[in-house]
C-alpha cells in the first residue's frame, strides 16, 4: 500500500497541494480525478520521488521508499517521454535494464508487452515512426515493463483511441489481479467509473471527496428520488414540500426536502402512488460521477 | 502456461535479480552504452571519422608524394647545342634528361612551346647558349642543363687556351664541397608550428563536437521528458558519469583513430620527417592523455549547459560560455609557436595546456615531471568543473519551462 500522508507543497507564493493526504492498497485500483491544475501531477510526481513535498510523508508498504524501492514503482509521466529516435524494444531494454532486470528477460518481457499492445512486429521501429497512438502505447508498455509492484499512471488514456483504451484497461485489470496497486488519473469520468475500486477528487489541492464510487454517491445522493408508474403522476405537483425535477412519458425525478420533520415523506409518497396504480420502480438518484465530480468541485 | 501464470513467474524472476538493496549495478554503464549506440548509429558521426580519417592520413602523406621521387624531362636539341649538353659524370640521379635532336632553332623552340619538351637548349651563331624554356624551366632541369653547358664551354674555352681536354675534365672532376651541418637535429620551427597546429585543432574540433553532442543528449532528455522516467530509477550522478562517459569513449576512440592515421601515414609516406623528429610518436601518446584528461575536464561543463536549456534551440546560449572555455585558449595557441614564457605559462594553464604542452614536447627540452605537473593541474580543475557542473545539472535537469541563467540553476538547491 502506498500512502500519501499530509502533503503539501508550494510553488512559490501558489499553495498547489494542501494536506493531501491518499493510499493506494495493494491489488487496488485508484482512480484520481480533477480539474486541470487540482495537483493531479504534482501528487504523483512526489509519490514517485520525483518532486519533494514541503511537508508531509510518503510510505510504501510502512516504509519511506528511496530510490530501490521506487525503482519498482511503474510511471507514465502526463507529458509522455521516450527518445524519438530510440527502437521501440532497445528503449524498452533500456529502461527495464536501469530498474534491474538483466538483458534476456527486459528483452523477452519488452517483447511480450509489444505484442499484446499489437505493435509485436514493429519492435524494431524508431519510436517517432509511429502514430501518436501507438508511441502512446509504446509508453504503456515502458512503464509495465519491469513488471512493477505499484503503477502511478497520469492520464494514462488521453490521446488513445477506443481500442486501445480497452487494451489499455485490461493491463491495469491484470495488474491489479496480480497484486499491484494502481493510481492512475483520468477525465473521462466514465472510465473511471468503469475501471476503478476508489476514487479521489482533488480540487485546488486539497482532496474533496475519497472512497469507493458508489458509496460516495450514495452519500451524496441527497434527497432525489424517481418514480415510475403507469398512472397519472400530476398529483405529485401538489405533495407540498415537493419539486418536480424531471418529467418524463412514464415517470418522475423529484426532489424531497432534506430529511427534517417529514422524514418519511419519501413512504408516504410512495404508498400515495401505490394507492393511485402499479409502482414500476421507486428509489433514490444515485448522480452520476460528473455530477458528483460537478458539485465537490465547486 | 497462461499469460498471468507467465507474468508471476516473470515477477518473481525480475525480483530475484535485484541485488539485496535493490541496486542496479553499472547503470552509468547502461546509460553509456545507449550514449554510444545512437552515435555510432548516426550517419553524420559514421561520416565525419571516416572523413576526419581520409583528411589526417591524405595530411601527412602527399607532401611526400608531391616532394621526391625521380623526374624525367625531354630536352629538344638544334645541331650546333649537341657538344654543349653531353651527360656529366657527376649528376643528380633523380633528374633524367632525354635529349631530342630537332632540325634547328626554330624546330627547338616549336616544340618546347606546343610543350613536346620541358625545355630546349640551342647555340645562337655568335656561340652564345641558351636554355629555352616556355614559361618557366623546371628547377632541376635548369640546374643540370646549365652545369652540362658550363663544363662544355669551359673545356672548350681551356682548349682554346691550349690546356687539353682531359685535364680540364679532370678539374671539373673534383667532389663538389660536401655540407655539414652544425646542428643537424634542430627542430625544423615549420613541422613544430603545423604539428602544434594539428594538435591544437584536433582537440579543439574533438572536444566541441563532442561536448556538443553530450549537451544535446541532456537537453534532448528534458526536452522529450524522458528524464522524468529516468530519474524515478537512475541516480542523477550515474546519469551525468553515463552521458560523459559514453560519448568520451567514442571521442577518445576517434581521436586515437586520428592520431595513429597521422603518425601511420608519416611512418609510410614521410619517413625522413619522422626520423628527423624523434619527438613526435611520444608527443602523440602525450596528446593522447592530455586530451583524455582534457576532454573529462571540459564534457561536464556542456552536460551543465545541456541541463540549463530547456529546448535544443536554447542550447546556443547556454553553451556558449562552455564554447569560449575552448575556443579561447585555442586562439591562444597561436601565440605560443616560438618557446618562451608564454608558451611555458600556457602550457600549464589548465585550458590550453592540452594543446600546448604536446608542442613543448615535439620541441624537445621538457623535462617528464613537466607534462606530469600539467597533467595534475588538469586533474585538479577537473574535480572543481565536476563539483559545479554536478550542482548545475542536478538543479536543472527537472526545470523543463525554461532555460535557466548560471545565478538561478546555482542556487535552486541552496
Amino acid at each position: 500500500m502506498l500512502v500519501l500522508d499530509s502533503i503539501t507543497r508550494r510553488f512559490g507564493e501558489r499553495l498547489a497541494l494542501d494536506d493531501v493526504s491518499l493510499s493506494v492498497p495493494d491489488g487496488r485500483m485508484v482512480g484520481f480525478v480533477g480539474a486541470n491544475g487540482a495537483g493531479k501531477t504534482t501528487t504523483m510526481r512526489i509519490a514517485l520521488g520525483v518532486l519533494a513535498a514541503d511537508s508531509g510523508t510518503v510510505t510504501f508498504r510502512g516504509r519511506e521508499p528511496d530510490l530501490a524501492v521506487r525503482r519498482r514503482f511503474g510511471y507514465m509521466p502526463e507529458e509522455r517521454g521516450l527518445y524519438p529516435k530510440g527502437r521501440l524494444l532497445e528503449q524498452l531494454v533500456f529502461l527495464a535494464r536501469l530498474h534491474g532486470v538483466d538483458r534476456d528477460a527486459a528483452a523477452r518481457r519488452g517483447q511480450d508487452l509489444l505484442d499484446r499492445l499489437g505493435l509485436g512486429d514493429r519492435a524494431g521501429d524508431k519510436l517517432e515512426s509511429l502514430s501518436l497512438g501507438n508511441q502512446q502505447r509504446v509508453q504503456v508498455a515502458a512503464s509495465l515493463v519491469h513488471d512493477p509492484e505499484l503503477l502511478v499512471l497520469d492520464e494514462p488514456f488521453s490521446g488513445l483511441d477506443p481500442l486501445a483504451v480497452d487494451a489499455m484497461a485490461e493491463l491495469m485489470r491484470e495488474r491489479v489481479r496480480a497484486g499491484v496497486g494502481v493510481l492512475f488519473s483520468s477525465h473521462q469520468l466514465d472510465l473511471v467509473d468503469r475501471l476503478c475500486d476508489e476514487l479521489v477528487i482533488l480540487h485546488a489541492g486539497r482532496v474533496v471527496a475519497a472512497g469507493e464510487p458508489e458509496a460516495l454517491r450514495r452519500e451524496r445522493a441527497g434527497s432525489r428520488y424517481s418514480l415510475v408508474s403507469d398512472a397519472d403522476l400530476d398529483w405529485v405537483r401538489e405533495v407540498p414540500g415537493v419539486r418536480v425535477l424531471e418529467r418524463g412519458p412514464r415517470g418522475v425525478v423529484l426532489q424531497l426536502p432534506e430529511a427534517g420533520p417529514d422524514g418519511d415523506l419519501d413512504q408516504r409518497l410512495l404508498a400515495e402512488a401505490v394507492r393511485r396504480g402499479p409502482v414500476r420502480s421507486f428509489g433514490p438518484v444515485l448522480p452520476s460521477l460528473s455530477e458528483l465530480f460537478q458539485e465537490v468541485s465547486r | 502456461m497462461s499469460g498471468q501464470q507467465a507474468h508471476e513467474q516473470q515477477r518473481a524472476s525480475a525480483r530475484v535479480r535485484m541485488p539485496g538493496q535493490g541496486r542496479v549495478h553499472r547503470q552509468w554503464w547502461i546509460v553509456a552504452q545507449r550514449e554510444m549506440l545512437e552515435r555510432l548509429r548516426d550517419k553524420g558521426f559514421v561520416f565525419s571519422t571516416v572523413f576526419l580519417f581520409v583528411i589526417v592520413a591524405a595530411a601527412a602523406v602527399l607532401p611526400g608524394l608531391f616532394a621526391g621521387g625521380t623526374n624525367d624531362y625531354d630536352v629538344a636539341v638544334a645541331p650546333e647545342a649537341r657538344s654543349v649538353v653531353a651527360a656529366l659524370p657527376a649528376e643528380d640521379p633523380d633528374t633524367r634528361v632525354h635529349l631530342r635532336e630537332v632540325a634547328d632553332t626554330a624546330a627547338a623552340e616549336t616544340a618546347v612551346r606546343s610543350g613536346d619538351v620541358d625545355a630546349a637548349v640551342v647555340v645562337a651563331a655568335d656561340g652564345r647558349a641558351a636554355v629555352v624554356g616556355d614559361r618557366s624551366v623546371p628547377d632541376g632541369l635548369s640546374g643540370v642543363l646549365l652545369q652540362r653547358i658550363t663544363a662544355a664551354q669551359t673545356v672548350a674555352g681551356f682548349e682554346q687556351l691550349g690546356v687539353s681536354a682531359q685535364d680540364t675534365s679532370r678539374v671539373l672532376a673534383l667532389p663538389p664541397p660536401e655540407q655539414r651541418l652544425l646542428a643537424p637535429d634542430a627542430v625544423d620551427p615549420l613541422v613544430v608550428y603545423f604539428l602544434g597546429l594539428a594538435f591544437a585543432v584536433l582537440f579543439m574540433q574533438i572536444v566541441v563536437i563532442f561536448g556538443y553532442s553530450i549537451a544535446q543528449s541532456v537537453v534532448q532528455e528534458k526536452q522529450t521528458r524522458v528524464i522524468e522516467l529516468l530519474v524515478t530509477t537512475v541516480p542523477v550522478r550515474q546519469l551525468l558519469i553515463g552521458k560523459i562517459l559514453g560519448n568520451g569513449l567514442l571521442a577518445f576512440g576517434q581521436i586515437v583513430l586520428l592520431v595513429v592515421a597521422g603518425v601511420g601515414a608519416l611512418a609510410v609516406g614521410q619517413r625522413e620527417l619522422l626520423e628527423s623528429l624523434p619527438g613526435i610518436p611520444a608527443a602523440a601518446v602525450w596528446f593522447l592523455v592530455f586530451f583524455l584528461l582534457g576532454f573529462a575536464m571540459l564534457s561536464c561543463l556542456w552536460a551543465a549547459a545541456g541541463a540549463m536549456a530547456s529546448r535544443l534551440e536554447d542550447l546556443q546560449s547556454t553553451a556558449t560560455p562552455v564554447q569560449m572555455f575552448v575556443m579561447l585558449p585555442f586562439i591562444a595557441t597561436f601565440f605560443t609557436n616560438e618557446p618562451g614564457t608564454l608558451q611555458t605559462v600556457l602550457s600549464y594553464v589548465p585550458l590550453s595546456s592540452p594543446m600546448v604542452m604536446p608542442k613543448r614536447i615535439v620541441q624537445g627540452d621538457v623535462a617528464l615531471w613537466e607534462p606530469l605537473l600539467s597533467l595534475a593541474v588538469i586533474a585538479l580543475t577537473a574535480m572543481v568543473f565536476v563539483t559545479i557542473a554536478r550542482r548545475l545539472y542536478e538543479n536543472s535537469l527537472l526545470q523543463t519551462g525554461r532555460s535557466l541563467g548560471f545565478r538561478s540553476a546555482w542556487r535552486r538547491a541552496a
